[in-house]
């Protein structure tokens, strides 16, 4: 069997693993370990590669950003931030029809603006948001859907954990990517409150109104938000505008989420105990990925895979759009079944070679950024279909009373905008690149 | 016998995580000190030129030399801490989709392969981590900035990789207790 057979026959093998259930990440170091020594016929090269890997790795400035970000949400969910968002997002919008879910829809925003993790703003979002929904008479399916898909924009607005992942991989730009994030963020965002709207006018009773708030209450509820803001312009402000490393502005982000908490009185001794082990939770199981990516993708570059499909794709003179769509198809059928980072970490070494070299009328930096934010939602699009929606359990887990099946179906409007969005975004790429270009 | 080596297992696996977590504060901290004091630097450089205004505390201050090393080395010690907790409670991700449809007893035995693979991987990655430390230890060599020596984070991070090593192996020990036993293996579950 020749070096390239062996790569194909790997991704069929670490496939393989996956889908009997063995951890990802661990699938990827076997396999990775086990190929590298077949292609050099023995452990001699990995064997000495893993002395310094694994530390490499563990130890790499850039990934730093990571545990800082996961910390940084951790803090965030303690701070009473979600509530005084919910608040302020309910008094301006609440009155209107649907309103008090469009609200809930504009605090996962907000609190997407200190938290890198969908999971985190989806349940954090969720017990501030689903007690209020069905006090004003939402349906099961529209509340619980509603927070299962605000949860996404967690990891949409910067700060993004699997933006820090992807820029690493593809050797692009953190702070131009979380740049061009913001304003498809803004567009889920607007396309989950135009769902709700149609939405609770087609299905009657499905949500009620809350009494309008004054002006100067309005204002009140605003003002308790300030923290948020500061926090968010200080730590992609200053990334921004290059005052410190990414990796500075997640310490930053994560000092100033935990002095808000602290001083919110919601940081105690055991607060912060959960807040380690949540982090240390998702950190491991992070790292594991990146690791084991690490030592399989070393491999596959032996095997000369990556390459070869790369000069293969750009060889036959494929339409490029043609490929894209595939290629984001192939990512919202896996993304069913698969969570974001791996997907990301497991395809992105073979997909974006061969992607860059295809002609979209854009430079490669221009097209690195653009197709990092396009496969960001389709992964995410992920989060919040079923069978395995991680979003969708999580929303499960706090409201026991609605039916799994129930917030399948209130979902489905927001899968359905979040697929439109992808479409437009692909046909109209200035969409996202409009932020970088006006501020770089 | 497992029950109890488990409540040991559990209490290693969080004191190691827990000694991260106040690692990572320490690190979030230092980092942000160090920020606090560029960013002084910076404006008192700034007043002086634009304003011809001398600060003179302004002037004192910089950046803590070598952040970025500490920050290296601290995170290598805190990622392997952490690796114990998140392995102990199954945390990693997996796909269950079609595992779903195989019935518990197939299940178990996926379950000692999988624990089994993640001791052999998780003692191989510890041993040639040792050899690692061992090289850096011997060659002498040191970090750029604050010239300590590269073996210190090694050592560090090999306190983890051991305790990993460990939990993994008691890990195998459990399900294979479970594959025999028919007991469901209680965990606290991710929280991702």
């Amino acid at each position: 069997m020749s070096n390239f057979d062996l790569g194909l026959l790997s991704f069929a093998v670490v496939l393989a693993l996956i889908f009997i259930r063995i951890p990802i990440g661990l699938s990827m170091l076997v396999v990775g370990i086990g190929g590298n020594a077949l292609v050099i016929g023995n452990f001699n090269m990995i064997a000495g590669q893993l002395k310094n890997l694994t530390y490499g790795q563990f130890s790499s400035y850039s990934l730093s950003i990571v545990p800082l970000f996961l910390l940084m949400g951790q803090f965030a969910t303690l701070g009473g931030m979600s509530s005084a968002l919910f608040k302020a997002a309910e008094s301006f919008l609440g009155h209107r029809k649907g309103g008090v879910a469009m609200a809930s829809v504009g605090a996962c925003a907000g609190f997407g603006a200190i938290c890198g993790s969908s999971l985190a703003t989806a349940a954090t979002m969720g017990q501030v948001a689903l007690p209020e929904l069905r006090r004003y008479g939402y349906s099961g399916a529209l509340s619980t859907g509603t927070l299962a898909a605000g949860g996404t924009l967690g990891i949409l607005i910067p700060p993004s954990v699997i933006l820090v992942i992807y820029a690493i991989l593809a050797e692009q730009n953190v702070a131009k990517l979380f740049v061009a994030a913001f304003i498809p963020g803004i567009l889920a965002m607007l396309g989950y409150m135009m769902a709700i709207s149609i939405y609770v006018r087609l299905v009657p009773n499905s949500g009620g109104v809350r009494e309008r708030v004054p002006y100067r209450e309005r204002f009140v509820a605003l003002r308790a938000v300030w923290p948020v803001i500061v926090v968010f312009l200080v730590v992609i402000g200053g990334i921004y505008q290059g005052l410190f490393t990414p990796t500075q502005g997640a310490a930053v982000g994560a000092f100033g989420t935990g002095l808000i908490a602290w001083m919110n009185g919601g940081l105690t001794w055991q607060t912060l105990l959960d807040a380690f082990k949540g982090t240390a939770m998702t950190t491991g199981m992070i790292f594991l990925i990146v690791l084991g990516a690490t030592v399989y993708n070393g491999f596959l570059a032996l095997t000369q895979v990556p390459q070869e499909v790369a000069s293969y794709v750009n060889g036959q003179g494929f339409n490029p759009w043609m490929v894209l769509t595939i290629v984001l198809i192939a990512y919202l059928l896996f993304g069913c079944i698969m969570d974001s980072l791996s997907m990301i970490l497991l395809t992105v070494p073979i997909f974006f070679p061969a992607m860059i070299g295809l002609d979209f009328g854009m430079s490669a930096e221009e097209f690195g950024l653009w197709f990092g934010i396009l496969v960001l939602i389709v992964v995410e699009v992920g989060l919040i279909t079923p069978p395995v929606g991680m979003n969708l359990f999580v929303i499960n887990t706090l409201s026991r009373d609605i039916p799994i099946s129930e917030t399948f179906k209130g979902v489905l409007p927001f899968v359905l905008t979040d697929l439109i969005r992808v479409v437009i975004l692909v046909i109209f790429p200035s969409i996202t690149l409009l932020a970088v270009r006006a501020l770089f | 016998m497992i029950k109890k080596l488990e409540k040991l297992m559990a209490a290693l696996a969080w004191f190691s995580a827990f000694v991260g977590g106040l690692a990572l504060v320490a690190v979030m901290v230092m980092t942000t000190v160090s920020v606090a004091g560029m960013s002084a630097s910076k404006l008192g450089k700034l007043l002086k030129k634009s304003y011809d205004t001398v600060v003179e505390p302004l002037m004192a201050v910089g950046p803590i030399p070598g952040e970025t090393e500490m920050v290296e080395a601290g995170m290598a010690f805190i990622i392997f801490a952490f690796l114990p907790l998140v392995t102990l409670h199954k945390g990693h991700a997996e796909v269950a989709i079609l595992s779903n449809f195989f019935g518990k007893a197939i299940n178990r035995v996926i379950d000692v392969i999988s624990d089994g693979l993640m001791f052999a991987v998780a003692s191989f990655l510890g041993y040639r981590h040792l050899l690692g430390t061992l090289d850096k230890f011997n060659n002498g060599e040191t970090s750029w900035i604050l010239l300590y020596p590269m073996w210190w984070g090694y050592a560090a991070a090999l306190v983890g990789a051991v305790v990993f090593m460990i939990v993994a192996g008691f890990c195998v020990l459990r399900s294979l207790e479970a594959l025999v036993t028919g007991r469901n293996i209680q965990t606290s579950g991710a929280v991702h």
